[in-house]
């Protein structure tokens, strides 16, 4: 119940929405839909599941830190990400922008703060509950239009971007080298080097599968041995777990071999033969037909291997 | 009165312009007539029938002309039609993991376990895979189109759907059903390659009836199987994943109800489902293309490249293999992940050459392997390409 209580308490997949990229003085950066420029803040979901951040809350007061504090009393100081719009999810992988400009009434990508221009700025976001934090940056001091920006989406380090090259709501990589296919086509036009390494890995894994089945089959079609091995261990054992009880006592006289001149050991073999064989299902289904050379059978019939006759490729 | 009978006439003119005949081109009446094609060849001549028909009919379906831009929502590729969302598990590719799930179930490893060095026979005929990337990539296919399309030599209809699906999504159609065209065919291509290149000699060869496989040893395989295919190829996991999923299932001995209705019910479903939206992704503006040609002959040649390797590794593997122990060439076409089809070849054709001689069980060991060297080949190509 705890667990579950626990769990309930973050938002939908909101622990991994990660600060990725902010921008303090824009007079250059994206518009909002007002047309007006303000300071910006990107998030991250780093799962390839959805995340919502509906009831998280932002925040650039360091006070909510004081672990004194009750949840009201934080929540009093935090922007809460409104619920009940849909906008508020974050698809796997994806972006979502928030515009620091203290007009809340704007819609809910406006928090109720802004940031302060040429200072340091700390920002954080905070679960539903209000205590639980889920991401935090410090943003140093920033020039007009430069942005504080992950290396990599989520979990690069930071680093501070120039304002050409800074990306709201948009990936921080931004990758202009030949992709696979085209590198592919350029240094093996003739598929040769794609031939030989696939082939190589298909036979690798098929011929590991063989040398894996090799030596198990070999185990197992000496079984036998391990079993006699294990009776001669059995043995062993018995004796020694036998001696000091004859000691105390004489064991009661055995009962005479004629009693059942060995027929209770074909029996108890037999019906072990019997488990084994049920158990282990060593028998395929058999055809009840009785023939001299077992290589010729109808046993070797296709119906035999498989339950139905489909052509399932 | 004339008013009336103009309202009338021009609404039986709009009529008109809904109906399939205002619509039909060339290429639908082309379309219809290959569907009905593969319809007689199902029910005619026994090719396939649980793939052709499907796919036959749903050829037919998805060249039914009608008025595009009337927003009707029921073509294939219009947002929200029926047919459309049934597609979805081509395009997303859902349906093909969903049938190596019923394979997986209904496919006995036993004799690959027992022989498990037909695994490299299996293996072997995935040379037709990459022979047909080469083609391909000649006759001017970008890569990831060109390894689309070579997947065709897996002769293996999901995977090729799979692996289509997301190498080469606007060539999925024609790949597909020139997949499942050829593995109808197979019969027609092999035959003759197996002939050509193995002696009389070579197909009088005898081999031993593989031996029995205990129950544990076929509860390992798919376990054992799985780990180490997706360890080194992961991103064959949905096929791979599935298609020994459904092998436990079936081994176990504890879950005989979910087997059951993994090669029963669960996989008619999908064959029913795959075989019409395949067939209806044919549409004749998408389809008649020189691309389609380009396809069918890369296809064959894949087919006849993967039958070739197959049994002339086999022979290769003979020259070290000693006396009494050697393996007759007839199994190397099995290698192709056509099952059972492929296996029962091998078994035909060795009757042919001795009516004594059975080869199906010992076949059935590279047809299994082939199953699993196709799943892997897929996930390559498309580790390397994607």
């Amino acid at each position: 119940m705890m667990v579950l209580a626990a769990t309930a308490g973050f938002a939908q997949g909101a622990k991994n929405l990660k600060f990725n990229e902010i921008l303090v003085t824009n007079t250059e950066s994206i518009l909002d839909e007002y047309g007006c420029r303000s300071a910006w803040i990107e998030f991250h979901n780093d799962a390839f599941a959805s995340a919502n951040a509906r009831n998280c809350f932002l925040t650039t007061n360091r006070d909510v830190l004081n672990e004194e504090l009750s949840a009201p009393e934080r929540i009093k100081m935090m922007y809460q990400i409104p619920s009940g719009d849909v906008a508020t999810g974050i698809h796997g992988k994806q972006k979502m922008l928030f515009f620091a400009d203290n007009m809340p009434k704007r819609g809910i990508f406006h928090t109720s703060f802004t940031l302060a221009d040429s200072t340091e700025n700390w920002i954080a976001l905070y679960d539903a509950n209000g205590t639980t934090l889920l991401d935090s940056v410090t943003v140093p001091a920033l020039g007009e239009n430069q942005s504080w920006a992950r290396a990599k989406d989520g979990v690069g380090e930071w680093r501070i971007v120039t304002a050409d090259n800074v990306t709201p709501a948009a990936t921080n990589i931004v990758e202009q080298g030949e992709g696979k296919v085209a590198k592919f086509k350029r240094m093996d036009s003739l598929g040769l080097g794609m031939t030989v390494m696939c082939m190589a890995v298909v036979f690798s894994a098929l011929a590991i599968l063989w040398f894996l089945f090799a030596a198990i089959g070999k185990i197992f079609a000496n079984t036998w041995i391990f079993i006699k091995i294990g009776k001669v261990f059995t043995g062993i054992i018995s004796v020694f777990k036998k001696a000091p009880a004859q000691a105390v006592a004489p064991a009661p006289a055995a009962p005479a071999p004629a009693a059942n001149d060995g027929k209770a050991d074909e029996e108890m073999a037999a019906i072990c033969m019997a488990l084994h064989e049920h158990f282990g299902n060593v028998h395929d289904e058999e055809s009840d037909v009785l023939t001299i050379d077992s290589g010729e059978s109808s046993w070797h019939m296709l119906t035999h291997t498989h339950s139905h006759p489909y052509p399932y490729n | 009165m004339n008013d009336f009978f103009n309202f009338i006439g021009n609404n039986l003119v709009d009529f008109w312009q809904y109906t399939g005949f205002a619509n039909a081109t060339w290429g639908h009446i082309v379309m219809i007539l290959v569907g009905c094609l593969f319809i007689t060849l199902a029910i005619k001549k026994g090719w396939e029938p649980l793939l052709l028909v499907p796919i036959g009919f749903g050829i037919i379906l998805g060249n039914i002309p009608f008025k595009a831009d009337a927003g009707l929502e029921i073509g294939l590729y219009e947002e929200g039609s029926v047919l459309n969302i049934l597609y979805q598990g081509v395009k997303t590719g859902w349906y093909p993991p969903l049938i190596f799930l019923g394979i997986g179930a209904m496919t006995d490893f036993g004799p690959l376990i027992a022989n498990p060095k037909m695994m490299l026979v299996g293996a072997s005929a995935q040379f037709g895979i990459f022979a047909a990337y080469i083609i391909a990539l000649l006759l001017g296919f970008e890569p990831d189109q060109a390894a689309g399309i070579a997947i065709i030599g897996g002769a293996d209809g999901p995977t090729a759907i799979f692996l289509s699906s997301k190498l080469a999504p606007n060539l999925m159609g024609a790949i597909a059903v020139c997949a499942y065209s050829y593995m109808a065919l197979v019969p027609v291509i092999q035959r003759p390659i197996m002939r050509l290149l193995t002696t009389k000699k070579e197909r009088l060869i005898r081999m031993e009836a593989p031996r029995q496989v205990s129950q544990t040893e076929k509860i390992m395989f798919p376990i054992i199987g799985l780990l180490l295919t997706a360890f080194i190829v992961p991103s064959g996991l949905p096929l791979l994943g599935m298609l020994f999923f459904g092998n436990l299932l079936n081994v176990s001995g504890v879950t005989g109800r979910l087997a059951e209705a993994a090669k029963g019910p669960l996989i008619n479903c999908v064959t029913i489902l795959l075989g019409l939206t395949v067939g209806a992704s044919t549409q004749a503006s998408e389809f008649l293309t020189p691309s389609t040609l380009k396809i069918l002959l890369v296809g064959i040649t894949a087919f006849v490249i993967a039958t070739a390797s197959g049994v002339l590794f086999v022979k290769f593997m003979n020259l070290f293999l000693p006396k009494g122990k050697k393996i007759n060439p007839l199994i190397g076409n099995a290698g192709v992940s056509a099952v059972p089809m492929a296996a029962r070849i091998s078994h035909d054709e060795g009757q042919k050459a001795d009516p004594t001689n059975y080869l199906l069980m010992n076949a059935m060991g590279p047809n299994v392997a082939g199953v699993i060297g196709s799943a892997c080949a897929a996930g390559v190509l498309l580790g390397f390409l994607i």
